[in-house]
């Protein structure tokens, strides 16, 4: 048996993190204690080469490995979004692990691995790989959750993620199991609606799949009703932890939902929009209504992230209806891909405002204090200028204030929901985004006209890797809402290749 | 032998044993235990219809499902001794700091 010709350039980006991972670890071995900070260093020299290989593959249309990953510029496209975010992410952890005494090495040999994993995902073209990259993914965050050993919190956080997630991947892989049984193959080109096998054929059992994994990818976006690990995960968890992972996997899991439902559920696309149009309710009024009531900038992130996952579901089912549309097979396709487009510049988007804003609940917390409580923003404005500001901008963006990127997103959203018809998603997101509103300007209400009660820590804008991260993001927050025009024509661009 | 049909309706058996000890039991092994026996369920069902199908992809898929389990459980009874060292106990009725 001839063993197929293995084309390694097609997976330099992943290959090249997953190496820097193992370089981190094995450096950290050897490194002295107070020179920690240059592991940092070697990560981010990781990432901007494996930016730089994801550009050079950007253009490239095809699969690899006998068609187990997607090479393609649809799958670089979400690659870039993990790159920046496991950037950021190791630019905002070293003063948070530093103040709770986290070891630096093994911390960002998991952020690299998660990210490889979710790179995986993004570029899966078979169930194998999603299933591979998610577990990868998965794992990676289970063990950093309980990163805080002598935190009971911490160890409950990951316990309780470690054992919804891997009911969530039994769940869908159950569902793969039987994908396999109806197609006799778990490539994702194989799902056809008439099943030409004798083992299975009813319209019942064609379905069984999608739910199954419907709800397995629910969990991974924290769908209402399957949000319940959300929260409590979020709060427990390292908070740069928290910041990666509610933007990590939520976009990975949009990688992978957009891949499958497009094109391997095609012929069940009146099924899933059903499904995605109640899910999606569901998460943007539950998420946006209990946020509101929370006092904890933590948890409040923790329910506004399920909130986004709402939306950007709408523009899920605006690409499902699309397709189903009559008037023209192009005027369907472009809907579709319109659609579609909404969701991965919003995804761009929510990347950078929620690392940014996390970024800002990192660098207020303090050794003995987290200090993530509401009234701990009392009089921000006072004690940190440029904090209070960034954070305002951060949150204007959230909340979708036009001029910034959070603005851009939204738009697009709703636009592609009203002309694909789904009236009722639109308003229903319209009117949470006031609701949302609510809760976002409250915390600018806190920070520039409270006086903070009890004795005031004096305070500045201190220089950290941390406040570079806020700038950063802010500044793209700000660039790309005013000019969002080079994200939106890449995403076109991807999407309607991925499409074709 | 056995027909695909008869291994389906066992692992349904065993997918749904697990599902209802996940979500009743209020033991962590316990509900740890049931979630290895709906990935297992999973397993016999692509083993099956590898045999049906007459290609092998199922079982190398069953084979990939069996590692990553494995490094789950690793990774979940690490966990569960970091747990039980703060809190001594095994019940997830006992967890109150997050209120969940």
């Amino acid at each position: 048996m001839q063993i197929p010709p293995i084309d390694f350039t097609a997976v330099y980006p992943e290959v090249i993190v997953a190496l820097v991972g193992l370089l981190v670890l094995a450096v950290d071995i050897f490194i002295k204690p107070q020179r920690k900070t240059s592991l940092s260093a070697i990560a981010l020299v990781g990432l901007v080469l494996a930016f730089l290989t994801t550009m050079l593959i950007w253009d490239r249309n095809e699969t690899a490995f006998s068609g187990m990953v997607a090479v393609d510029s649809y799958a670089q496209f979400f690659k870039l979004i993990f790159i920046f975010s496991a950037a950021l992410t190791v630019l905002i952890s070293p003063r948070y692990l530093s103040l709770n005494n986290i070891s630096v090495g093994e911390y960002l040999e998991l952020v690299l691995f998660c990210t490889v994993g979710m790179m995986v995902m993004a570029s899966a073209n078979d169930l194998v790989t999603i299933y591979i990259g998610l577990e990868l993914m998965a794992i990676s965050i289970y063990l950093m959750a309980g990163f805080q050993r002598d935190n009971p919190r911490s160890c409950e956080a990951s316990m309780k993620y470690f054992l919804l997630g891997s009911f969530a991947s039994a769940l869908l892989l159950y569902g793969m199991s039987f994908f396999y049984g109806i197609t006799g193959t778990t490539s994702l080109q194989g799902f056809t609606l008439s099943p030409n096998s004798n083992i299975i054929d009813s319209e019942v059992m064609t379905r069984l799949p999608l739910v199954l994994m419907t709800v397995g990818f629910a969990f991974k976006i924290a769908a209402v009703p399957f949000h319940m690990w959300t929260p409590d995960v979020y709060e427990g968890a390292p908070t740069p932890l928290t910041a990666f992972m509610s933007v990590g996997p939520k976009v990975a899991a949009f990688a992978v939902i957009m891949r499958v439902y497009m094109k391997t559920f095609g012929a069940l696309v009146p099924d899933w929009v059903q499904m995605f149009t109640l899910l999606s309710i569901l998460t943007m009024i539950y998420g946006n209504v209990v946020a509101v009531a929370q006092k904890s900038m933590k948890r409040m992130l923790a329910y506004s992230s399920i909130a986004h996952a709402g939306y950007l579901l709408i523009g899920i089912v605006s690409a499902g209806t699309a397709t189903e549309m009559t008037g023209g097979k192009a005027m369907s396709a472009t809907f579709a891909s319109e659609s579609m487009m909404s969701v991965m510049v919003y995804l761009f988007a929510y990347m950078f405002m929620n690392l940014g804003t996390f970024a800002v609940v990192i660098s207020l917390g303090r050794a003995d204090n987290p200090r993530d409580s509401l009234a701990d923003y009392a009089g921000l404005a006072k004690r940190r200028p440029l904090t209070a500001l960034l954070m305002t901008i951060l949150l204007l963006s959230l909340m979708g204030f036009p001029g910034t990127f959070g603005f851009i997103g939204k738009f697009y959203i709703f636009k592609a929901a009203i002309v694909t018809g789904n009236l009722t998603l639109a308003v229903v997101g319209v009117l949470m985004s006031v609701v949302a509103a609510f809760y976002y300007v409250r915390v600018v209400l806190y920070m520039y006209m409270r006086e903070p009660e009890g004795e005031v820590l004096a305070e500045g804008d201190a220089i950290s890797s941390t406040m570079y991260a806020i700038v950063v993001t802010t500044m793209f927050t700000l660039l790309f809402g005013v000019a969002p025009g080079f994200i939106i024509d890449m995403a076109r661009y991807t999407i309607e290749r991925m499409l074709a | 032998m056995a027909t695909a049909s008869e291994y389906m309706v066992l692992s349904s058996v065993l997918f749904a044993v697990g599902f209802v000890g996940f979500t009743l039991r209020r033991n962590i092994l316990v509900m740890f235990m049931s979630a290895e026996l709906m990935l297992n369920s999973a397993n016999l069902n692509l083993i099956a219809y590898s045999t049906e199908w007459g290609n092998p992809t199922g079982q190398t898929f069953a084979l990939f499902v069996i590692a990553v389990a494995a490094a789950e459980a690793a990774v979940g009874l690490a966990i569960l001794m970091l747990l039980f060292r703060a809190r001594a106990t095994v019940s997830a009725a006992d967890w109150r700091r997050l209120k969940g």
